[in-house]
């Protein structure tokens, strides 16, 4: 099982939690601090999907994670929020998913999208640090509209409100890994 | 009430393209209105001199207006960087009155999908002290950014709403709901748009010789 985790945040107590209990499974995990990552968001250009479908013009770490994205059976993402959205590096970085979507204007569950371009689709878990109740709200509803996009296998959003940080993040992963098995 | 307004164009396109056009009909009406118009590409403000122009046409004006696609159902990174600039700088700002106003332009025939993105622009107004004034959502972006969408024949109705906001928002007074409505009228049946934007697509992948790879899997399965 390959698990990507997208660290927006740098906080090591919260990757701590997620890599002690990815430890805690047979998962090959690659952890990618986006905060401090080189990349860009998306510039519009569409070469990944009518000039070099799948792949990304712009060569920064981005293009590489999206690569990953495409073979990852489960994909963590960390997150501040902020004015009701993501980090500025995730936001970066979920645009830049655009070459694993396709072109085309397809209807799924009731919406116009632009689809996955693979078949196979990790599950997903958003951990989003607690902002305020509406600004968390906001995140959470942004998440569930990106998931209308994304179609993961599965997913959860989690707000880690510094109280009961440890446990939330556990039974996360206790439900990421019963959807898995 | 409104003398000076900082139009933020939020696409990577910068001053051409859907946002930079439905930004030009906002600032042609507030000029009309003798308002002072200043126009910024946020994705041309990530230089030092470039955030300090941003800083500086922002600390000036009354009215912030910002137009913008919409990516991923939210607002666009180079937004968010502009967002955050303007938000670490707060504290000089004082307590001048500011307004805020959004429209956004996406994709699809579903003007709803944008209603996030405008939230998150209504949440930083909110941080940073504005006064929102409301945003417009514009389905079928890609007729939008086809020539001058305030000379467009198809987008009469929106481009007529546009203008109409731009008026309430020199004001200093919400858009109404019959603006919002009628700025999201679609300017030809989904079904068109699709089957127009779907052929665009594939003319696009012969042109590059890329036709017959359009849905490869270069990278996974």
């Amino acid at each position: 099982m390959n698990v990507l985790v997208l660290d927006a945040v740098g906080s090591p107590a919260t990757i701590g939690s997620i890599s002690k209990e990815l430890n805690k499974g047979r998962f090959k995990t690659d952890v990618i601090a986006l905060h401090s990552a080189k990349l860009i968001g998306c510039q519009s250009c569409f070469t990944c999907w009518v000039k070099d479908p799948g792949t990304c013009r712009i060569r920064d770490d981005a293009r590489e994670i999206a690569i990953r994205y495409a073979s990852a059976d489960l994909v963590i993402f960390v997150t501040e929020t902020i004015f009701g959205t993501y980090s500025l590096s995730m936001n970066q970085m979920i645009e830049r998913l655009l070459p694993n979507m396709l072109p085309y204007f397809e209807k799924e569950n009731g919406e116009y999208v632009h689809p996955p371009r693979y078949t196979k689709r990790p599950g997903i878990l958003f951990f989003g640090l607690h902002s305020s109740n509406e600004e968390d709200e906001q995140l959470k509803d942004l998440i569930d509209r990106n998931c209308k996009i994304l179609l993961p296998r599965f997913y959860r959003t989690v707000i880690l409100d510094g109280k009961k940080n440890e446990r939330s993040i556990r039974s996360a992963m206790t439900y990421a890994k019963g959807e898995m098995a | 009430m409104i003398d000076n307004a900082l139009i933020l164009l939020g696409s990577p396109k910068r001053q051409k393209g859907a946002s930079a056009g439905l930004g030009n009909v906002f600032g042609d009406t507030l000029k009309k209105k003798g308002v002072k118009v200043k126009t910024l590409a946020v994705y041309s403000t990530r230089s030092k001199k470039g955030i300090k122009e941003l800083i500086t046409s922002y600390e000036k004006a009354d009215l912030v207006l910002l137009s913008f696609p919409l990516y991923w159902d939210g607002i666009p990174a180079g937004v968010m960087g502009s967002f955050l600039k303007l938000y670490e700088n707060k504290d000089r700002f004082g307590d001048k009155k500011r307004y805020l106003g959004a429209v956004c332009n996406c994709g699809f025939p579903d003007k709803g999908v944008c209603s996030a993105a405008l939230r998150s622009v209504e949440l930083f107004g909110k941080r940073m002290g504005m006064k929102y004034l409301g945003g417009l959502a514009m389905p079928e972006g890609a007729v939008i950014g086809m020539g001058n969408p305030g000379s467009n024949p198809v987008l009469m109705t929106n481009a007529k709403a546009l203008r109409s906001a731009a008026d309430r928002m020199s004001q200093g007074k919400t858009v109404t709901k019959k603006q919002v409505q009628d700025a999201g009228k679609l300017a030809m049946p989904p079904a068109v748009y699709l089957f127009i934007g779907n052929t665009s697509f594939n003319m696009m992948g012969l042109k590059n010789g890329a036709l017959g790879k359009m849905r490869d899997t270069p990278h996974g399965k």
